[in-house]
């Protein structure tokens, strides 16, 4: 646990929803910066060197996942944290594979968006319920029947992965996740940590076959 | 002064015309019937300078020698224009073979007739969208005139007698057909094209505007005369739904309703009347059918149950469909109680989300202890299978 809160850079557009939030997270967090596009995002992170970015997965110029692309081409130990209205399930996971920690919606309280941003300072994954059903869905189905099975890890939850998704889309948190299925919170953790990862490395045809027949526009 | 001189010039009759109206022009300006003035062109015309003296004559004098000229006046000067054209091409041919430098009339006249019917084609070769009738008939009869001259040429330099050159014949006039239409019909084809993504994109620009002055506009004009906070976030949490349901549905069909559509709307419906948000997650989906409608119906039971009683402001529903069965998983962090020891209006409401379930085969399974809250677990098969 770091002793000094962490430190907190908000990217969105909408000034209305930067002031609120800043307003909600009190002190419990250090809000050094504010930024409203890309260019200004990329800039200020890259000036401040924060902790955690609260990033708008919809921004005026482009997307979330520019802002982590940029940023992370430069190697900073920044985490990030997607926040959005947006329900178009390709868009979050595009922001999530570009590197964001998690992903929570904008109706979030502010006592849960703290424990959010406490969570990915800590490194960990914080998965909506949302976000829970979407990797769900799109990691659902198994493997094209006639494809050989591939031992890549990378393509497949494992069944323990799946029960914590699920839980975690039911609503619990991952106290309740580790009472539930007798683990230990570290090991609810590792887990979501791997789902994290699976869902940002694999090359899964039907990641972005999934993505693809969802698209809107 | 030019005005004077131009008085004295009489204009050319739009009315009665044969070519241009210049005979009947220079009648109605001497006093004598019109075709002893055409006789007399005709006789110049073949004896000696009758056809450039027309030409002249035409450009010289003015349009529209009758009151009721209500003609398209750019379709009379292209007119003019092309017709005039012709003429000073066939005068120029016929004072070239006045001093023996015209080419053979087998090569004149062929090529005379394809230059018509390509001016013809051409004068048509602009993107526009509603061709009409004439348009039709000029490409017609371009057409037909281009098909004559290029035969006419063929016959006319080529010898029929060899299967080679009639082979070569009809290779000459298709080459010329396409040459003539394919550029032609390219730009119809394009301007269809065209037409029909820019109604596409009106259409779906005015479908948007209905939609947002429909719900948005109307839910802002709620939200300014309401001072309840409650009431307030009710109607933004509504219209939030509405909004993204309409900008994300999975489906092509928006009216198509499916478990997830269903499920949905039936948060919707337990959102509304008890004002308290149901975050529903869904994953997969299946088709709507009597066992899927008593699992909606008593998933939004147990909603109702957990917005009542739980005292919490949020309750989580869970979808998932898989091959076989669904589960459903409702789940409140509030009060809680405790299951053994409910009230009878309360078994009541559990045996209709029991009882249900149970009629389509399935089972509901409660879980709660006082302060822990309550997840309500339905589960049923699915005897169809994947759909």
């Amino acid at each position: 646990m770091a002793l000094a809160p962490p430190r907190v850079v908000i990217v969105d557009d909408h000034r209305l929803f930067r002031t609120g939030v800043r307003a909600e997270l009190g002190d419990r967090v250090t809000v050094v910066a504010e930024a409203e596009d890309i260019a200004e995002a990329v800039a200020v992170i890259e000036q401040w060197s924060p902790d955690v970015v609260l990033l708008d997965v919809h921004l005026p110029s482009g997307t979330g996942r520019e802002v982590i692309e940029a940023v992370h081409s430069g190697s900073t130990e920044t985490r990030f944290l997607a926040v959005s209205v947006s329900d178009a399930a390709e868009d979050v996971i595009d922001v999530v594979r570009a590197g964001a920690r998690g992903y929570v919606t904008k109706t979030i309280s502010g006592d849960d968006l703290v424990n959010a941003i406490l969570r990915v300072n800590d490194g960990d994954a914080v998965f909506s319920p949302r976000l829970a059903g979407f990797v769900l869905d799109a990691f659902a189905g198994g493997l094209v029947a006639d494809a050989p099975v591939q031992d890549d890890d990378l393509d497949q939850l494992t069944p323990r992965e799946r029960e914590v998704l699920r839980h975690l889309a039911r609503g619990y948190t991952y106290k309740e996740i580790a009472r539930q299925l007798s683990i230990s919170i570290k090991t609810v953790e590792t887990h979501a940590s791997a789902v994290l990862r699976k869902l940002q490395l694999s090359n899964r045809n039907e990641l972005s076959r999934w993505a693809a027949a969802r698209r809107i526009w | 002064m030019a005005r004077q001189w131009q008085a004295a010039i009489p204009p050319r009759s739009d009315e009665d015309r044969v070519i241009g109206g210049v005979c009947a022009g220079v009648a109605a300006k001497v006093g004598i019937d019109p075709v002893l003035v055409r006789l007399a062109a005709i006789v110049l015309a073949m004896t000696g300078p009758g056809v450039p003296l027309y030409v002249l004559a035409w450009v010289a004098m003015p349009a529209g020698g009758s009151e009721s000229s209500g003609g398209d006046p750019r379709g009379s000067i292209e007119t003019r224009r092309g017709v005039g054209l012709i003429l000073i091409v066939i005068g120029a041919i016929l004072a070239l073979r006045e001093f023996d430098l015209a080419p053979p009339d087998q090569f004149v006249w062929p090529v005379a007739l394809v230059g018509l019917g390509v001016g013809v084609v051409l004068w048509q070769f602009q993107p526009r969208l509603e061709a009409d009738r004439w348009d039709a008939a000029r490409i017609g009869a371009g057409v037909m005139v281009v098909a004559a001259g290029i035969a006419a040429f063929v016959a006319g330099n080529v010898s029929f007698g060899a299967v080679r050159d009639g082979v070569l014949a009809i290779v000459l006039v298709g080459g010329g057909l396409a040459l003539i239409l394919g550029p032609w019909m390219a730009v119809l084809i394009r301007g269809r094209a065209e037409e029909r993504r820019r109604r596409l994109q009106a259409d779906a620009r005015a479908d948007m505007a209905a939609h947002l002055h429909d719900s948005v506009l109307q839910t802002f004009a709620l939200m300014q005369r309401t001072d309840d906070p409650r009431e307030m976030a009710s109607l933004a949490r509504q219209q939030e739904r509405e909004l993204r349901r309409w900008l994300y549905a999975d489906s092509d069909d928006p009216s198509a309703v499916t478990l997830k559509s269903a499920m949905e709307r039936a948060a919707a419906v337990v959102e509304d009347r008890h004002d308290i948000a149901v975050e529903t997650v869904v994953v997969g989906d299946a088709p709507l059918d009597t066992t899927v409608e008593a699992l909606i119906g008593a998933t939004g039971e147990a909603a109702t149950n957990a917005a009542k009683w739980s005292g919490c402001d949020s309750v989580s529903v869970f979808v998932e469909v898989e091959d076989d069965d669904v589960h459903v998983y409702v789940r409140d962090t509030g009060a809680g109680f405790d299951p053994d020891d409910i009230a009878e209006d309360r078994l009541g409401v559990r045996e209709s989300i029991r009882g249900r379930m149970e009629r389509v085969g399935g089972t509901a399974e409660i879980r709660s202890a006082p302060g822990e809250g309550t997840e309500v677990h339905l589960s049923v098969g699915r005897p169809d299978g994947t759909v």
